[in-house]
């Protein structure tokens, strides 16, 4: 198990080798990618920027990846978000989940994922050609 | 809250509702450790302590 919040993310490849590590029963390795889109409301996105709790992130994704791997019984996950900023079309978080079977890491991706969107202390600025503004901060 | 008001100003908004209470979905921890909103009313803060109001979050 292994989460990162920094600047940077690893290399993928070197990640899927990883997991593989990890355990010979590994026969499915499912991988979510997100990555900044080029317009958002109609208009064109510049950048984000992303902003992290230093402690607390990594803390929350750690027990993400904990209730997780317990719930569907998965083998191993690793979860990487970044920080800092982003440019349109780079890559923001990976999330990679290895199991026996592909039923499982499917449906741990998706909580997964969910799960760092909703609840891990990481706030994002939107920088458009208009305007800079965070978002989800009126909801 | 009046002083926390002071200090982040328009962006009180973010945090409290209209009858400026505390929105569900913002965090609060202290010294690193979370804090639930039904533990809130009673909580001792002593010098030094580091409380962070924390908004939704929009990772990803």
């Amino acid at each position: 198990m292994k989460v990162k919040v920094s600047q940077k993310l690893d290399n993928l490849q070197s990640l899927i080798s990883q997991l593989k590590e990890t355990s010979k029963d590994i026969g499915e390795i499912a991988i979510f990618v997100g990555a900044v889109r080029g317009a958002s409301g109609g208009e064109k996105v510049l950048r984000l920027e992303y902003d992290a709790h230093e402690v607390l992130a990594p803390e929350v994704l750690e027990r993400i990846l904990k209730d997780v791997k317990k719930k569907y019984r998965i083998i191993d996950a690793i979860v990487e978000h970044r920080t800092g900023k982003v440019k349109v079309g780079e890559d923001v978080m990976c999330v990679l989940v290895a199991s026996k079977h592909r039923e499982e890491v499917f449906q741990a991706v998706i909580e997964l994922v969910d799960s760092v969107k909703n609840e891990t202390p990481i706030w994002k600025k939107e920088i458009t050609e208009k305007e800079a503004q965070w978002v989800g901060r009126s909801t | 809250m009046g002083k926390v008001a002071e200090i982040i100003g328009n962006d009180m908004s973010v945090i409290v509702n209209d009858e400026l209470e505390l929105k569900d979905n913002v965090m609060i921890s202290v010294n690193n450790n979370f804090v639930k909103h039904s533990d809130l009313v009673g909580l001792k803060l002593r010098g030094g302590d580091v409380v962070d109001v924390m908004p939704l979050p929009s990772s990803g």
